[in-house]
């Protein structure tokens, strides 16, 4: 099961982003990201359009932005108004999983990405581990945060707050493989309709994250919105790595032996 | 109401008046810095968000800017700001009991409000040059 965000028909009404908040508990976070700061007197404006949020974090699961984007050709038309409701990707390749020491972070029965906050020590690892800078520490609480794709309402068929309070049908839930046929069916219709620059996002299972489990369609490059155009799972490496070190730590031994052994001749 | 929210606030905290790139060169405002917007009746300050989605009209060969401002504010909840309707005349539509127009004309400056009998003379200044009083 999956998220996908239809970005060309939202109206960036920001009900997912509140409904959100309220189902899951997630606290108002008023100073800048990251801040941790919940007094409601340091709120501010980003200056960022109609976006006063910034990005994902511990304490926004679903970041709706506003991005004034230049008319397509130069000079002429208007500018172009995008609004996209961003979440976190539920990677099939997920490196926050991988990186977990606890186990706190699973795969679902639902194949999503869950930190289970009861097992969770707030090591942190995961947050620099995730390719889309979507998981973070809640500082005034010490453990990371994220969506959890409601695994509290699904789990009992209902559907995730944020797709249910959406009023334009632009967050949609259902099994992958739906999801990925509707996504293509509504890109050939709006690439009929002229709009060269519509892609799809994270819906191909072949890229660097294996598919993303929330995948979405876009209005421009994925830059455009402030996503990494092309994101590979940050542990993809590590076994290479880790059988360069063994190879290392095998030639020192054997380099050990040998001076020992000689050591000894002489 | 929606103020006193905080995952309301937080969405859009303060408030602020929308120029067009061109009167933001012409008057000096600069993004998220104060504005003070006069009127006939009074002024206030408001958060400066430059946007080329407001673009100035031509009409008649001469440049008319337009300042969007979303009427919500006001000094109570979370999400604060100086209230509009300190602008208008308080003339009322006579079937629904509120502020009949508001559209209306105005001056912007870059800075915050002076407040206080600075304020009167400020809001008095313009009148007199407009002249609107003797
Ligand atoms: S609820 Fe739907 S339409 Fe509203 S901002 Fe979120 S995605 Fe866009």
């Amino acid at each position: 099961m999956g998220f996908f965000t239809d970005t060309s028909v939202c109206i960036g009404c920001k009900a997912c982003e509140v409904a959100c908040k309220v189902w899951n508990q997630v606290p108002a976070d008023a100073g800048p990201t990251g801040s941790g700061t919940s007094d409601l007197a340091e709120l501010d404006l980003l200056g960022m359009s109609y976006d006063n949020t910034g990005d994902l974090g511990a304490n926004t699961w679903r970041h709706v932005a506003f991005v004034e984007a230049p008319p397509r050709t130069p000079g002429a038309g208007d500018v172009r108004w995008l609004m996209s409701s961003d979440v976190c990707k539920h990677c099939t390749h997920a490196a926050c999983l991988d990186v977990c020491p606890t186990g706190a972070l699973i795969r679902t029965e639902f194949e999503t990405v869950y930190v289970q906050p009861d097992v969770c020590n707030g090591c942190g690892y995961c947050v620099p581990a995730c390719p889309y800078g979507v998981i973070d520490v809640r500082p005034d609480d010490g453990r990371a945060f994220k969506c959890t794709l409601c695994y509290d309402r699904t789990k009992h068929g209902l559907t995730p707050a944020c797709a249910q309070a959406c009023p334009t049908e632009s967050i949609q839930y259902g099994p992958l493989d739906e999801l990925r046929e509707r996504a293509d069916r509504r890109l050939e219709q709006l690439k009929a309709a002229g709009v060269a620059e519509a892609q799809l996002y994270g819906r191909d299972p072949g890229d660097g994250v294996g598919g993303d489990g929330a995948f979405f369609l876009l209005l421009d490059e994925p830059e455009v919105y402030g996503l990494p155009p092309d994101p590979v799972v940050t542990t993809r490496d590590l076994p290479g790595m880790w059988k360069r070190a063994a190879a290392a730590a095998a030639g020192l031994a054997v380099a050990v032996a040998v001076a020992f052994v000689e050591g000894r001749r002489r | 109401m929606s103020r006193y929210l905080p995952y309301l606030a937080e969405l859009q905290p303060r408030a602020f008046c929308e120029v067009s790139p061109e009167l933001a060169r012409e008057r000096g405002l600069v993004q998220n810095g104060w504005a003070t917007l006069v009127t006939a009746r009074s002024a206030i300050e408001l958060r400066v968000l430059i946007t080329e989605r407001m673009t100035p009209l031509r009409i008649d060969g001469g440049e008319t800017h337009q300042v969007g401002v979303p009427w919500h504010f006001g000094h109570g909840g979370f999400a604060t700001g100086d209230s509009v309707n300190d602008l208008l005349s308080i003339a009322l539509d006579p079937n629904v009991h509120i502020q009949e127009s508001k559209a209306l004309t105005c001056d912007i400056r870059p800075g915050r409000t002076p407040r206080g009998p600075a304020l009167r003379a400020l809001v008095e200044d313009y009148r007199r040059r407009a002249g609107l009083t003797p």
